[in-house]
């Protein structure tokens, strides 16, 4: 089956998920919430994945840690990913754990050489344990670090470059953080290296309570605002037929409300396979 | 500026952990950060812990679970695990003034969510009751299912939880007395909860224990001369506690 759009599943979707005749329709989770000993949660995924295509985006592998990727978690997620077989395996270009202690975020670094480093050592022992690829997805940013020795879209080139990994991008991510350090959200999905991405993310944010439009939140509880639906057919238009995924975890409206914003991404792509036919 | 990535990612975290103004805190930005790793926090203790969250309501429940965060970050990215040590924690005594014992409350929070986790039954050629004659069961013994879980208190924080699961707290007047015990048990996938009295605990806690099914009886019994013990192992056979029986060497 082709995978052309996605939904991130909720369990409280589960009949009308696996009830679903979208064409091209296949789901991701977030692999932390199943990487239990057993019970219903696992029953249910494994019930998902029976029916439709399975992605797993890790939020807590803690891949711009400094230090080396906690070798407990990242067997369990080994573990949940010979259970499930997804299709995909994603984690972001963030940090979470310090010491014995994980922060439940996915927080920033400086973009340095230094971090680059253990990046691709980290993307390295991840790729060799789990025994596939994975993708790295870009982050979105709220305050501007000091000590970037790299721009954001080179940083990830090289990143994929070293460790073989390939790139997720959330557009969402792209837009908000464009909009709170100011720079051109256009630009920067021009710079993207195009051949190692596979897969986009598309999702709703807010403005910040205090600060309003000056400080966007990835929030992902809101429908996906249109300029982040100009920048996805700006990305499709470069890098063409890759899976899009609707996230949304927060005010989580009915499936359907869910599967119409899905279609509309799903047209994106179909309308990028129609052009591409064209030549 | 930070000297390498390592000092950096300290000094971010405790700026994150310590909620006073650090360094960090010159981009407004940086209030989402702590933010959201304070508030993932609290969802996660609020999904472990319904039943305190119930009790305490939504701005006491938010207090503690925001001062647990900062003394007892998470260990693991796996989030359903967090907070084990909540039940720990003093001020539980003195957080609700209408239920003293919501540490026994929150301990029964967390046997929920272990029983919801815990490992699948393995398939094993075991035997079940109907299989084995009377005069067996001196040398048989009981094997749970991975996620049954039981305890027995001193208050009636299992009778109190039983009803708050399924009532308003505004229901639940007056409260209980006196000492209870709860059962969990996840025989076809979903976990149920039902309230067992002495006789089931000492049989429980005989069979955990390693005893033979006759002698856990004989012990129970001995406790509770009144006690109609084969009813209480029915009861507990039908709740689906047991997994499967086997014969044993027994001492």
């Amino acid at each position: 089956m082709r995978r052309t759009a996605g939904i991130g599943f909720k369990p409280a979707h589960f009949e009308e998920a696996i009830a679903c005749p979208a064409a091209g329709l296949w789901f991701e989770v977030h692999a932390e919430n199943y990487m239990v000993a057993g019970g219903p949660r696992l029953a249910m995924l494994e019930a998902l994945r029976a029916e439709r295509p399975l992605s797993l985006h890790g939020v807590g592998l803690s891949i711009a840690g400094a230090e080396r990727i906690d070798r407990t978690h990242l067997e369990r997620l080994s573990r949940l990913v010979d259970r499930v077989d997804p299709f995909m395996v994603s984690e972001h270009l963030a940090w979470s754990r310090i010491g014995q202690f994980h922060l439940p975020d996915l927080l920033p670094i400086p973009r340095t050489t230094e971090a680059l480093h253990c990046i691709v050592r980290n993307i390295d022992e991840t790729q060799e344990t789990l025994g596939r690829r994975i993708l790295i997805e870009n982050p979105s940013h709220y305050a501007p670090l000091p000590g970037h020795e790299w721009d954001e879209p080179a940083f990830l080139s090289e990143v994929a470059r070293r460790a073989g990994c390939g790139l997720l991008i959330d557009v969402n991510n792209v837009w908000v953080s464009a909009n709170n350090l100011g720079y051109s959200p256009q630009r920067y999905i021009d710079a993207l290296p195009w051949r190692a991405i596979e897969e986009i993310h598309i999702a709703g944010h807010r403005p910040d309570a205090v600060l309003g439009d000056a400080l966007l939140i990835d929030s992902h509880d809101a429908p996906v605002a249109e300029a982040v639906w100009n920048l996805l057919e700006r990305l499709i238009s470069i890098v063409g037929d890759v899976p899009v995924l609707l996230e949304r975890d927060g005010k989580i409206p009915p499936f359907s409300e869910l599967l119409a914003e899905r279609n509309r991404a799903a047209t994106c792509l179909a309308d990028c396979r129609e052009f591409a036919h064209a030549y | 500026m930070h000297t390498d990535l390592a000092s950096f990612q300290r000094e971010f975290a405790a700026a994150i952990l310590s909620g006073a103004e650090s360094e960090f805190d010159r981009w407004p930005g940086f209030a989402v950060y702590r933010n959201n790793s304070t508030i993932a926090a609290i969802e996660a203790l609020a999904g472990a812990y319904p039943t305190v969250h119930k009790i305490l309501g939504e701005f006491g429940f938010r207090k503690m679970a925001s001062n647990f965060f900062q003394t007892s970050p998470p260990e693991s990215a796996v989030l359903a695990e967090y907070g084990a040590r909540v039940v720990e924690l003093p001020d539980l005594r003195v957080l609700s003034a209408r239920f003293p014992y919501l540490a026994d409350i929150a301990r029964i929070d967390r046997m929920l969510i272990e029983a919801h986790l815990a490992h699948d039954p393995i398939a094993v050629a075991g035997l079940d009751a109907a299989q084995i004659v009377s005069a067996e069961w001196a040398q048989i013994a009981a094997v749970f299912h991975p996620a049954t879980r039981f305890r027995w208190f001193a208050t009636p924080a299992s009778l109190v939880w039983l009803s708050l699961r399924q009532n308003a707290i505004e229901n639940l007047a007056p409260p209980p007395r006196g000492a209870s015990g709860i059962l969990f048990t996840r025989p076809f996938g979903a976990v149920g909860a039902i309230g067992i009295d002495r006789v089931e605990y000492l049989l429980l806690e005989g069979f955990a224990q390693g005893q033979s099914v006759a002698d856990a009886a004989i012990h129970a019994a001995n406790v509770q001369p009144q006690a109609d013990i084969g009813a209480a192992f029915k009861r507990l056979l039908d709740s689906g506690a047991i997994h499967y029986f086997e014969k044993r060497e027994m001492r």
